[in-house]
């Protein structure tokens, strides 16, 4: 009784902030279309640039060479970026897990995709495959800021489905970015955060926080019954049954593997800081 | 050190929602640009000084805005990237990819940044290859104080003004 009544409060906790984090983006993205075609609205114009934590990772070169930023970027990106990475290296990439609006947007339609491919569904990459896809992340990563520092351009935009995702009514989003956006979309259907896994540059650098951040989740050897729900809630497909801590950079802190959710020996599977033990 | 989960969500809330704070007093947290311009610390053609840098011209600024910033006449502005005087002041320089569809047409922005610093001689730095639609090379052949150099940038850097692109 006790742990369904927290896997409650945990599971409405992670749903309000998503639905609370994608309605503020679509409201943001909306206000700034309908300011810029002459609709009078009292709230203030925030482009989705100002307020995207990765735009200060790719301006970070510009900053440190000329002191000025990538064109359509402001400091509030800078400032949080900076904030970014110290939650992520408090908590890890919660940002991806509780936050991020096209993480949530490939869950809803994974949903979907669950029921058309019941088991199946996530299942279908191939594993020696899925291995070395999962460093493609980094790929982007190095390109996109490699790109954006020499062109002093916001190159990503062109290519980027989260701003595609808000803004495709507007008639500012490249083509391409549409293109990737509806093959995400699509993609959602199959994988679980396909987006997440193989291509988020946001997401691999905050992957890397997975390494180091204080508070991991943690399994207790001593109480855990090796039942493998841990492993089966996981959307990144981490086997978290096997180490101590879950030291995985592709880990999301989604939270869904905890005690509580899909753990179902109260006090096994919990974030907790410390030292030690075999890593997942 | 156990955590609850929920507090690990609470606690990234309140120290993103602090950070911004922390930013906003210190002076950090720019949403915008503003639409000030930086000015130039170096003389211009006319030996003017702290006139706007055309190098900082950017893509959400109308041709009402560069006229007031610049001193550029908003008749030239419109002529010269083929707007209808009617509805030259509230264009804005993105929008000019509806006039030059075509995307190698390279006319956009810094199209902008190099007429106007022409136009007023001031100093500019291409830092890119900038076209110019045919209407603003004649424009400036007529009104800016160019160079030999300029004069040849021009011949090889102006599109028809017909096909409004490449």
């Amino acid at each position: 009784m006790r742990i369904k009544a927290k896997k409650s409060r945990l599971r409405t906790l992670r749903t309000v902030t998503q639905w609370a984090m994608f309605l503020f983006v679509a409201v943001l993205a909306l206000v700034k279309y309908l300011k810029e075609i002459g609709v009078v609205i009292p709230l203030p114009e925030i482009s989705l640039h100002a307020v995207c934590p990765f735009g200060g990772v790719v301006t970070v070169y510009e900053f440190l060479a000329t002191g000025g930023l990538v064109q359509k970027l402001h400091s509030s990106a800078l400032a949080l970026m900076v904030i970014g990475l110290l939650v992520a290296f408090l908590f890890g990439p919660i940002f991806c897990g509780y936050f991020c609006p096209l993480g949530t947007w490939q869950e809803w339609i994974g949903k979907l995709g669950r029921k058309l491919f019941k088991k199946k569904y996530n299942r279908l990459v191939p594993r020696a495959a899925d291995k070395y896809l999962r460093y493609l992340r980094y790929i982007v990563l190095g390109a996109v800021v490699y790109q954006t520092a020499v062109t002093a351009k916001l190159v990503f935009a062109d290519v980027d489905p989260y701003y595609a995702l808000f803004n495709f009514y507007t008639g500012e989003v490249a083509f391409t970015a549409i293109l990737i956006l509806i093959a995400v979309t699509l993609l959602s259907l199959l994988v679980e955060r396909p987006w997440c896994k193989y291509f988020c540059p946001y997401g691999a650098l905050l992957g890397l926080f997975n390494l180091i951040h204080i508070f991991p989740v943690r399994r207790r050897e001593s109480t855990c019954i090796h039942c493998k729900k841990c492993d089966a809630a996981c959307p990144m497909n981490i086997t978290v049954s096997t180490g101590d801590a879950v030291r995985s950079h592709q880990c999301i802190t989604c939270h869904e593997c905890l005690s509580g959710l899909a753990c179902p020996v109260e006090d096994t599977v919990i974030v907790a800081a410390g030292k030690g033990g075999k890593q997942a | 050190m156990k955590l609850k989960p929920q507090a690990t969500v609470f606690f990234s809330i309140l120290l993103v929602l602090a950070g911004i704070l922390g930013s906003w007093a210190l002076g950090w947290w720019q949403t915008d640009s503003g639409k000030t311009p930086q000015r130039l610390e170096t003389l211009n053609a006319m030996g003017e000084a702290g006139a706007y840098d055309p190098a900082d011209i950017r893509g959400s600024y109308t041709l009402s805005e560069i006229n007031n910033l610049y001193e550029v006449p908003l008749e030239d502005l419109a002529d010269a990237f083929t707007v209808e005087r009617s509805r030259a002041s509230g264009f804005k320089l993105k929008d000019f990819e509806t006039l030059f569809p075509d995307p190698d047409s390279e006319i956009g922005t810094s199209s902008m940044k190099l007429f106007v610093a022409w136009y007023k001689g001031l100093p500019y730095e291409l830092k890119e290859e900038s076209f110019l639609p045919a209407p603003a090379a004649a424009i400036l052949r007529e009104k800016a104080p160019l160079s030999q150099e300029q004069h040849a940038y021009l011949d090889s850097h102006t599109l028809p003004a017909a096909d409004k692109g490449r």
